[in-house]
């Protein structure tokens, strides 16, 4: 009978996440952590029921507990982040990606098995260790509620996880060795002031709002940026020549009104505090709008200049809708202009945004850095079309050779930013970022300058875009439907 | 169904990979597609797999195009890699399980396709053993059972007989034997010819992305017998060289008959042979080897060689034996392949 249920519901389970399940629990170094995880948790129980018999110590709970998430958190990092990258990366190598993607199963299913399958290991892994939990609930110092902190963790190892998938998607070494540093850093960087807040919620020993608020916010950014990390690794792994980047692109067009859509119920829930001012929303959805159009514009970067008669084939005849298909198909030049409305649109938020002057020239000193960011984008497309080396390869020699060659001399020569003469305070901001940084946070000082730099970086920044403008029609002209003959697959082919 | 492959073209950077090559062949039948290495084997299989993207042409399946639908071709094509499964961590039961899911096959469907396969491929007795645990030669079947788990029309094999011992290469030309029988097209790259020999009905031969031959394995070798290297069948019309069998599409093109014989000599006594055999006027060649062997390509039919051959023994010269040379696959690809690489 119970049988009988599991095996009807397992054909509506996703293959992939079967396939994962199957593989984690017959993994033997995951079984071998689980064990080592069990032993230690069981030696630590021993250690403190026995320290508290001796000591009457009324917080001896919270340090049980705060070792028990600590030991939990790095062993979910382990297995489900690291193990996903590590397993993807694997399939990548070992081509059974391929194969898998010669069967009628879809890149989005790929990647909702393996997310599916790393959080089942997740929630696992913290079933392991609720028997530890209410073990330190007994040895006093922890309220009921203050175990609920361990739900502040669930988002951030997903994200993990997710970021696993994304670089095992690629399959390549330098990138796993670049997840495993961000990993590495980002454990060192969190896990401090992490704690911290947690062994201060426990002294508090009520949670109240501002917690939940707090653990709210955290869940929308995770679910954002899992949102991103998810359509990027469908982009990876999706067959050659498909419409690869069309999701994320869609996605990340839509990121500020789906940011500014999840941010209204805040909005209304704190409107009128003074701890909570409406420019603190809007300053959010301007940082949202700017994340939206740097990814936005290292795509356009990524992307292949020329597209595939398999995404041809999805073009609609009307002139219309056929703009709006080659401003968001994969390959078609078409994210480069999308961009333009993000950035306008950031733009357009800063007199909302803004609390005084010195607020409105940061603001214009970030949008400076976005423009002269487009601008260095295009002159890499326009570069990459015309030699051998693609345009990211152009991007990142302009990105280190303006912030370090351009920025450097400014320095030596003036000794500080503020001496150097103005035109060359200017030029600086447009060429290096980093510089137009530094001297945006000098302001009032230098407001004049950055509105100089700002307008001078639009001038630029357009007139590249002028170079680039013939080659973007001429792709927007060959982007049409294929007036071709074709034979539609028959029903034993569509699997009818 | 039909397989066709029209002008196929796949360039890497400054490299062209595959040069507009066409072919097709229909079910029921054993291709071989023969080239040295890197001559673009694996890329034309990988295209026609729906792995890869063709720079120009394309492949269709009863007309319908691999470009445009790989989803529905990959329904009806099966594709065996050159690589083995690479899990390490699940059963050989699970993992066919995982790819017979992902087709989409549900319920008792699926348990048949599973049972079925796993006695096709006698993996019954490996059904529980991870595939860390398996030898090459298991793997390949597992590999076999994976592509064949949704009872594909067309089965593409990418050297699947490389490094198999002879007792595991001959279960496996039995299995292609019976999946031919089963109204399966089989298109496979090998270096074992003389293995394709046995099983294939017609090859492909391609050296450098370019087609050199095509055509029914007794197409291929009577020209090659009949003494000339087979013509490339479609190269110079930009047409399809049809696998098929239908004589019209793979008559050799110009081709003059000829046939191959060996006399052997006493030791030191080819010589005199050789010239009697070139005063005929339906000797074409001669060439002696090791003083005591003679290799003749004389024009005509069987009757006028061995009028041929009777003049040698009317002129009382000695011949130990004389043969009639049988040129195989192996011979034809070192005759008409270079070696060259890309």
């Amino acid at each position: 009978m119970f049988g009988r249920i599991v095996s009807s519901i397992g054909e509506h389970l996703n293959p992939v996440f079967i396939k994962e399940m199957r593989q984690y629990f017959q993994n033997r170094r995951m079984i071998i952590f689980m064990g080592v995880l069990l032993l230690a948790q069981f030696i630590c129980t021993l250690f403190f029921s026995s320290a508290m018999a001796f000591n009457a110590d009324d917080s001896s709970g919270v340090g049980f507990f705060l070792l028990i998430i600590f030991a939990g958190a790095i062993l979910s990092v382990i297995i489900c982040a690291v193990g996903a990258e590590q397993r993807f990366a694997e399939e990548r190598s070992d081509k059974e990606l391929n194969y898998a993607m010669l069967t009628t199963l879809k890149p989005s299913s790929i990647i909702w098995g393996k997310l599916e399958g790393a959080f089942v290991m997740l929630l696992c892994i913290f079933s392991m260790l609720l028997p530890f939990l209410t073990a330190a609930y007994f040895m006093r110092g922890l309220s009921a509620a203050s175990l609920l902190i361990t739900l502040c963790l669930l988002p951030i190892l997903l994200l993990y996880s997710l970021a696993g998938i994304f670089a095992g998607a690629f399959g390549l070494k330098w990138i796993s060795g670049l997840y495993f540093a961000g990993i590495f850093g980002s454990c060192l960087f969190l896990a401090v002031p992490a704690f911290e807040i947690i062994d201060d919620l426990m002294d508090r020993g009520d949670l109240g709002s501002f917690f939940w608020i707090a653990v709210l916010i955290e869940y929308k950014l995770a679910f954002l940026l899992g949102a991103l990390l998810f359509l990027l690794a469908l982009a990876v792994i999706s067959p050659p020549k498909s419409n690869r980047f069309c999701a994320a692109k869609v996605y990340l067009f839509a990121l500020p009104a789906i940011a500014l859509l999840l941010m209204a119920p805040y909005y209304i829930a704190v409107r009128g505090s003074s701890s909570y001012p409406p420019e603190l929303f809007y300053t959010i959805e301007f940082l949202f709008c700017v994340f939206s159009f740097g990814v936005m514009t290292l795509v356009a970067v990524c992307e292949p200049p020329v597209n595939s008669i398999r995404v041809y084939m999805k073009c609609p005849r009307g002139f219309f809708g056929r703009f709006v298909h080659f401003l968001f198909s994969s390959g078609s030049s078409g994210t480069l202009l999308l961009t333009f409305p993000v950035l306008a649109f950031s733009a357009a938020l800063i007199p909302f945004a803004k609390l005084s002057r010195n607020d409105l020239v940061i603001f214009c000193g970030l949008i400076c850095i976005l423009v002269s960011f487009l601008g260095y984008a295009i002159l890499a497309l326009v570069l990459g079309r015309r030699t051998r080396i693609p345009p990211l390869g152009w991007l990142f020699m302009f990105e280190i050779f303006s912030n370090i060659i351009v920025w450097l001399p400014v320095v030596v020569m003036s000794g500080s930013f503020d001496k150097a003469p103005q035109p060359v305070r200017i030029a600086s901001m447009i060429f290096s970022h980093l510089y137009c940084l530094v001297e945006t946070f000098d302001a009032p000082s230098t407001s004049h300058i950055t509105f100089y730099a700002l307008g001078s970086s639009l001038c630029v920044t357009a007139a590249l875009f002028l170079i680039l403008l013939p080659d973007i029609i001429k792709t927007f002209r060959g982007h049409r439907y294929p007036e071709i003959e074709v034979k539609p697959p028959t029903k034993e082919m569509l699997g009818k | 169904m039909k397989t066709e492959v029209r002008n196929l073209t796949r360039i890497f950077g400054r490299t062209v990979a595959v040069n507009d090559i066409s072919f097709s062949f229909e079910d029921g039948n054993i291709f071989g597609f023969i080239g040295p290495n890197g001559a673009g084997k694996t890329t034309t299989i990988r295209i026609m797999a729906t792995l890869d993207l063709a720079t120009s042409g394309d492949v269709f399946y009863d007309g319908v195009s691999a470009t445009l639908y790989p989803e529905a071709v990959r329904r009806v094509v099966g594709y065996m890699p050159d690589s083995l499964p690479g899990y390490k961590d699940i059963q050989v039961w699970e993992y066919l399980d995982f790819f017979a899911r992902s087709f989409g096959l549900k319920g008792a469907e699926r348990t048949r396709a599973l049972n079925d396969i796993v006695e096709f491929t006698n993996l019954g007795e490996l059904r529980s053993k991870f595939l860390f645990a398996l030898s090459k030669g298991m793997k390949q079947r597992v590999s076999l059972a994976r592509a064949l788990i949704h009872n594909p029309k067309v089965l593409i094999m990418d050297e699947p007989a490389a490094g198999l011992d002879p007792r595991a290469r001959h279960e496996l030309r039995t299995l292609l034997k019976i999946l031919a029988e089963q109204k399966k097209a089989i298109f496979l790259s090998s270096h074992i010819l003389s293995e394709l020999q046995d099983i294939c009905d017609g090859a492909v031969i391609i050296e450098q992305g370019k087609l050199l031959s095509a055509g029914t394995l007794n197409d291929l070798l009577a020209q090659v017998n009949g003494g000339a290297a087979p013509v490339p069948a479609q190269q110079a019309s930009g047409e399809s060289a049809d696998l098929s069998g239908t004589p019209a599409a793979s008559a050799p093109q110009a081709v003059p008959k000829g046939i191959s014989i060996s006399l052997k000599t006493p030791r030191g006594e080819a010589e005199p042979v050789r010239l009697k055999l070139l005063e005929h006027p339906l000797t074409r060649s001669v060439d002696v080897f090791d003083d005591d062997e003679v290799h003749a390509v004389i024009e005509g039919t069987d009757a006028e060689v061995s009028g041929v051959v009777g003049t040698v023994f009317a002129a009382g010269l000695t011949v130990l034996s004389f043969t009639r040379n049988q040129m195989g696959l192996e011979e034809l690809f070192m005759k008409i392949t270079q070696g060259k690489v890309q």
